[in-house]
Parts: structure tokens; sequence; C-alpha cells
């Protein structure tokens, strides 16, 4: 959904296993943003997926696992080297007992 | 004979490091007092000035684009740095105590406690989250939002994007992506005709300040030299796709429209972010031009629990000028109450502070007219349009609430859970309570607000166990 203007030093991470990669100073929310992929959590109620919205740690939205810490803020996270993030998929009544 | 109390750690915490919390650090600094400046970002900046010293460092481009505003930011961040002034950023507060002052905040997963005698809250402001169909898919985010990719990590939108909505800041966005060529398919402005005549006298008192106006006109002509669409008078904007937006619809006058889109970005105007205040149980007064609750303050900042002051946006949308000289004079009339300066000190160092925010607050009831806050909730919003993005509560759920006799949000919360997932009504809070008040017919004052409680950022339980006492020189360089 989004695009880098100038070019940074590389750093990679990886995305629920996958190896990805992006610019060093990036946000994990911006980086997942600049992946183009589908969504970056789904709701634990439906199962609908959602993707960062405020951009500014206030809407919760971007919620995710972060080196095995559920539930950080991708917004407010920086990308490190070696970084584990995961997209939280579980829809509560299924995953949850 | 009393045992003589054993001094605090800190004289002054200050949460919140844009241009009113710097401009407090700052200050204080110059008086050897003890601070510690608390942001939850990764940098300093906040807002406005997001990533300025990282943008200045390595993005001349991104810079130039964003233009003398946003450099202006660059002022108080190397004044921060230079003074070596105590701060931590990714400082999550999530608690503050009165009597004594205590503030609670979580970096990297390890939460500490600080006792303080005086605390500026600086949190600012955020976009106003109104609900209309389809706003939860993929694709669809705030226009402040697009800014902070493009402050923040020099991104922008790869495909073609609608802007929406009203407000100051929509039309500088619009512009600062049309220059960075992004495929703008239009802008659309929920700003009628009627609104225009409505600001019309307050020009006067507008034209104290010119050069916010002058700033307007200039954004508009540019968008139109650039060739953008700009579409007026807008109501009934929805998002259409699958899980992903792939269109907008909307009306104007009584002709819809549809464009095609792989994104849209919208913004009602900004409102305070009143989490800290709220949780402080301070008192809050509703304004009714652009339809917020704020602090109840004095002229230096301080709210209705004392020796706490509120400074920037956070107690009402007034701009970064108006907050950097807010953020002055809470540190003085810290200052003063800490006995470190005297009355007549703090007068004549606070006078030409006070005439700056005149100046900056003159334009205020024009811009506050001009984009008034849309109305009616359920006017855009459908029945099955979510309102609690968190706990995907729709509006249909909410006035069935109503309709059951539910009158404050505390009980809607209590009987649909509204407001009650990770973000804790900051981003439905107004919603939910402009809603009931139009099922009700009560009025806003009436209505009133969810009760906020700490935690007010989400805390585990293997954090809450590490609390410990902040060290005396925490985030001391």
């Amino acid at each position: 959904m989004f695009k880098r203007n100038s070019k940074g030093r590389e750093v990679t991470f990886s995305l629920d296993g996958e190896a990805k990669s992006c610019q060093s100073g990036e946000t994990v929310a911006a980086a997942i943003l600049a992946l183009n992929i589908d969504y970056s959590r789904k709701t634990p109620i439906s199962g609908t997926p959602r993707a960062p919205f405020c951009m500014m740690g206030v809407c919760f939205e971007c919620i995710m696992e972060i080196n095995g810490i559920p539930n950080q803020q991708a917004c407010l996270t920086v990308v490190e080297d070696g970084m584990q993030v995961k997209r939280q998929d579980f829809v509560l009544g299924s995953d949850w007992a | 004979m009393l045992p003589t109390p054993t001094p605090m750690p800190f004289d002054l915490i200050i949460i919140g490091a844009g241009p009113g919390g710097m401009a407090a650090a700052i200050t204080a600094s110059h008086y050897g007092s003890r601070i510690l400046l608390l942001d939850e970002q990764p940098t300093v900046g906040g807002q406005i000035y997001r990533n300025v010293d990282e943008t200045a460092a390595s993005r001349p481009k991104d810079m130039k684009l964003l233009g003398p505003d946003y450099e202006k930011g660059l002022g108080l961040s190397k004044e921060l740095n230079n003074k070596s002034i105590a701060h931590i950023q990714g400082a999550k507060v999530w608690n503050i105590e009165e009597n004594p002052s205590r503030v609670f905040y979580s970096v990297n997963g390890k939460t500490f406690k600080a006792q303080t005698e005086k605390i500026i809250i600086a949190t600012g402001a955020l976009e106003r989250a109104v609900p209309l169909p389809g706003w939860t898919k993929t694709g669809v985010m705030g226009a402040g939002a697009a800014q902070v990719m493009l402050k923040s990590n020099g991104m922008t939108p790869s495909g073609k994007i609608i802007i929406a909505g009203s407000g100051p800041l929509l039309l500088l966005v619009a512009d600062q992506l049309a220059r960075s060529q992004c495929d703008i398919a239009a802008v659309l402005e929920t700003t009628r005709i009627s609104d225009y005549i409505r600001a019309a006298p307050l020009i006067f008192s507008a034209l104290k300040s010119p050069k916010y106006l002058i700033k307007g006109l200039k954004l508009r002509a540019s968008l139109k030299r650039q060739g953008v669409k700009l579409i007026s008078g807008v109501s009934d904007i929805q998002a259409h796709g699958e899980q992903r937006i792939s269109a907008v619809s909307y009306k104007k006058g009584h002709k819809a429209h549809r464009l095609n889109t792989e994104m849209l970005l919208i913004h009602e105007g900004v409102v305070p972010n009143v989490q800290i205040t709220r949780l402080l149980k301070a008192n809050h007064e509703w304004y009714g031009r652009q339809d917020y609750w704020r602090p109840v303050k004095n002229k230096w900042g301080e709210i209705s629990c004392g020796g706490i002051f509120i400074a920037g946006d956070g107690g009402g949308i007034d701009g970064a000028i108006a907050a950097e000289a807010s953020g002055r004079l809470a540190a003085f009339e810290s200052l003063f109450q800490l006995n470190i300066i005297g009355r007549t000190e703090r007068d004549r160092l606070t006078k030409p502070i006070f005439k700056v925010l005149r100046k900056n607050l003159a334009i205020r009831p024009f811009l506050d007219t001009l984009f008034p806050p849309p109305r009616y909730i359920s006017k855009n919003a459908k029945k099955d349009t979510i309102i609690c993005r968190c706990s995907e509560i729709t509006v249909g759920d909410i006035k069935k609430a109503v309709n059951l006799g539910c009158r404050a949000p505390d009980q809607v919360k209590s009987y649909c859970r509204s407001g009650m997932g990770p973000c804790q009504g900051r981003i439905c809070g107004l919603a939910v309570s402009a809603l009931i008040a139009e099922e009700t017919g009560n009025s806003h004052e009436a209505t009133g607000y969810y009760n906020i409680r700490a935690p007010i950022k989400p805390l585990s339980l293997s954090e809450l166990s590490s609390l410990e006492d902040a060290p005396k020189n925490a985030g001391a360089k």
C-alpha cells in the first residue's frame, strides 16, 4: 500500500516465519504497509482482517506479536535485525478454549 | 518535630515530546530543575514535528516537501539534545497517581514508577474518528496517518488514493502527497458553502494572524495547479470492497458518484487526547464549536488536579506554535510553585509568551467554524457500520442499548463492550457519546464520556511484576 522514496540501510526481520526486509529506522507497521500484504492482524471476534489505521499509537489496529510478546503496537516499534513478527489471527471461542 | 520530608526524585515529569512537551522541558532545564521527559514514540517531535531530526539528517527531499512549518521543530529538538535533558523515548505511561504524584511507565517490557512534584501532560491530539460505512476495510487510514508515514518513514501511498473529509490538515496532506507524485483520484471535501457563510464574520479576528489564511489559500492554488480534482460539499462517503477497499462512493447534492481507488485517507479534524486527564478524573468541558471534550484549565494550563498541567493540543486544538507557548507557560508556573523562581520573574518572563499565544489563538474561531465536525453520527453511518473498531460494535448495537434504557457511555459499555478493547475508547469515545446523545436527545454534557481507568496502555502481568522505582538519573544521557 506504501512505497519507499529513499534508500537506507537494509534490515531483515521475519514475518510469520518468512524472511522480509525493510530499511533501518522504519516501524514494524510501516514495514508491513510497504510489503503490500493484505492485513496485519485479524479481529478476535469475527476474524476480519485489519491494517494499521492511525500510525500514532492510539487506535491499536496494528497490534502484532513481536519477539514472542503479543499485542505490541507495531507503529511504535522500530524494526530491528532478526526481529520475529507474527500476525495475530486467533478468534475468540475457537483458538481460545 | 515533624520529620523533614524526603525530596521527591523529580521536580517535573513531562509526558509527550511534541512542541508543548519539548518547550516545557527546555524552559524548566534553564533553572537546573530535575526533569524527566517521557515519550512513547521512537523519536522526539510529537506528530507535528515527527521524526524531524532523522528526516533532516537523511531525507532532504522530504524535508523540503514538508516545509518550514515542519522544519521549525528542529530548533526545539536540537535544544533538547544540546541541553542533555533527561528523556526516554518508547516510554508508555500507563498510570498516574496523585498525592504524592507518581507516574507509572513502561519501557521495553520493564515498568517503573517515578515520584514527582509537578506533572505536565503534553500528549497532544488524535484524528477525530468518524464512523463511515466500510471504514474498517484495509486500505482505509487517517490522512494524518499517511502524513506520519511520510515524516516517520519516508513512504507515500503506492496506488490510487482518495482523500476525504475536512479541516486544515486535509488540504495540507493532499498537497504534500500530490507533490510527491501520488496518484490522487480526488479530494472530497465535506465542507459546504454554508460553512463558509457561517465562518465569514469571524474572518476579522483571523486576520490578526494572516499567515494561516495565506497558507490555506496557497494550498488550494497549489492543488489546482497540479490538476488535483477538488470536490466540495460532499456527503455520504462510503468505502466499498471485499476485505480491502476498491471504491469510494459519495453524494454531491442529490447525485451519487463512485470512484475506484486503492486507498481512502479520511480526516475530520483533530481532537484532544484526553486519556490521561480522564484517568485523573480532572474536570472537562465541552467545546461545542468543534464537538470535543477538553480539560478545564487556568491560564497556566493547570487542570483541576493541583500541580498537574496540560500543555498543547491535549488542552484544546490550538496548533503547534500555541502548544510551544503553553508548554513554556506551564513550565514557568511549575518553577514558581516549586519556589525556583519568584512571582515577579514568572510574570516578566511569561508576558511575551502570552502575547504569542493570543496571536496564534486568533485564527481558531474562524477555522473551527469553517470546518465543523460531522454533526450526526447516524447521518453517514448505517445500522451495520462499526463504531467501536476494537470490539466490533455497530451503530445498531449502540442504538439497541439506548433503546433498552442506557443513557450514558459507561452503561452502553457494560451492555455491549464498546470501548473495552485495546484502544480503550480513544477512537470510539466521542462517536459513541455523540450517538447516545442523538438517540436520547440529551445534551453532550448530560451524556458524558467513558470512565477511563488504569492501565491506559496494555500491560502484561510479567511487566507489572517488574515494577520498580525509576532511577534518579532515569533518561540522563
